[in-house]
């Protein structure tokens, strides 16, 4: 689970650095969870810069998930297909021997500030 | 003495509103977000920041208040209720329309890569879209057609206000083709009519003058 914890920080800090992307959000049932102060641990220093989810089937297959947010300046399919691909080539390199994992990537916030939509 | 408490148009715009559920923003009322801008989005509210919704309503509200709330102020001294009404169903909109909604599908070559744009974030863009158009202000953004599967049909509704002057119809074209751009440039929907019907006509030029 450690390991999971951990692939899931690197993941975050991966996706986090591509352009276009302006942050990656916790799942929303986290956020909510915040909001309501009913989960301390997800404020704990260690969990804040995990935000994409890790999970395992019993087969080992690996599922990813980023819900990210995504400057106006560039197209959003184009962002999420970078973000898909990274993730990808980011588990091949540190997971080089285990199957192909299932990758889900939500664009929920599109930031119209800084660049016309 | 103990001063009035100020009229619904002296506070701030989402102060008219009431009622709201506070799921719809992922805990957060948007009066709660309306204290947090007064604040300077300081000290930094993780759940608010952190919350998509949240952001997409942040962003609506900061353009409500910096380009139309002043303008729509001091043209419901002349018309209170019924403006009062309008901007109260926008601010209402603002925080439905935030809501995550359905999944809107992006293709990628590999089967096991499944991309998305949330409902609420391309509502989030076309009222962006709209939004200042010539001193236009989006009141209610839909989408209309099954937007979960590619290459569905897909109608886009917007209302809006406009001020007073400007040709009605150029005007509701160029707020058109400026939501039909960002909806090429961002999606891949599937958009086969782009409606922006205009149900408010307000004061020109005092969203600046204003304040």
């Amino acid at each position: 689970m450690t390991d999971d914890v951990e692939l899931s920080r690197r993941l975050t800090g991966v996706v986090s650095d591509l352009p276009g992307v302006t942050g990656v959000y916790p799942v929303g049932t986290l956020v909510r969870s915040i909001a309501r102060g009913l989960v301390d641990a997800a404020l704990d220093e260690g969990a804040a810069d995990a935000r994409v989810a890790v999970t395992r089937d019993p087969g080992g297959v690996l599922s990813l998930a980023a819900t990210i947010g995504v400057e106006a300046g560039r197209p959003v399919p184009e962002v999420l297909r970078t973000v898909g691909d990274a993730m990808r080539d980011a588990v091949a390199s540190t997971e080089p021997a285990a199957p192909p994992p299932v990758i889900d990537v939500r664009a929920s916030h599109i930031d119209t500030r800084s660049a016309g939509a | 003495m103990t001063p009035e408490p100020p009229g619904p148009l002296e506070s701030e715009p989402e102060r008219l509103l009431d009622g709201l559920d506070p799921e719809d923003l992922d805990g957060h009322t948007i009066e709660e977000l309306g204290d947090y801008l007064d604040d300077g989005r300081e000290p930094r509210d993780p759940g608010i920041e952190d919350s998509p919704g949240c952001q997409i309503a942040l962003d609506a509200l900061v353009r409500l208040r910096a380009e139309s709330w002043a303008m729509l102020e001091v043209e419901a001294l002349a018309d209170r209720d019924r403006d009062q009404s309008w901007i109260q169903n926008v601010i209402a909109n603002i925080s439905r329309e935030s809501r995550p909604g359905r999944d809107i599908p992006v293709r990628h070559p590999d089967p096991a890569t499944r991309l998305h744009i949330t409902e609420g974030a391309v509502r989030g863009l076309v009222r962006a879209a709209g939004d200042g158009t010539q001193g236009s202000l989006v009141g209610r953004v839909e989408l209309a057609g099954d937007v979960t599967v590619p290459a569905q049909p897909i109608t886009v509704t917007v209302t809006a206000s406009v001020p007073f002057g400007p040709n009605l119809v150029v005007l509701a074209q160029l707020v058109r083709e400026r939501i039909v751009e960002a909806l090429r440039t961002h999606t891949e929907l599937n958009v086969i009519a782009v409606n922006v019907a205009i149900e408010n006509v307000h004061a020109p030029g005092t969203a600046k003058d204003g304040r």
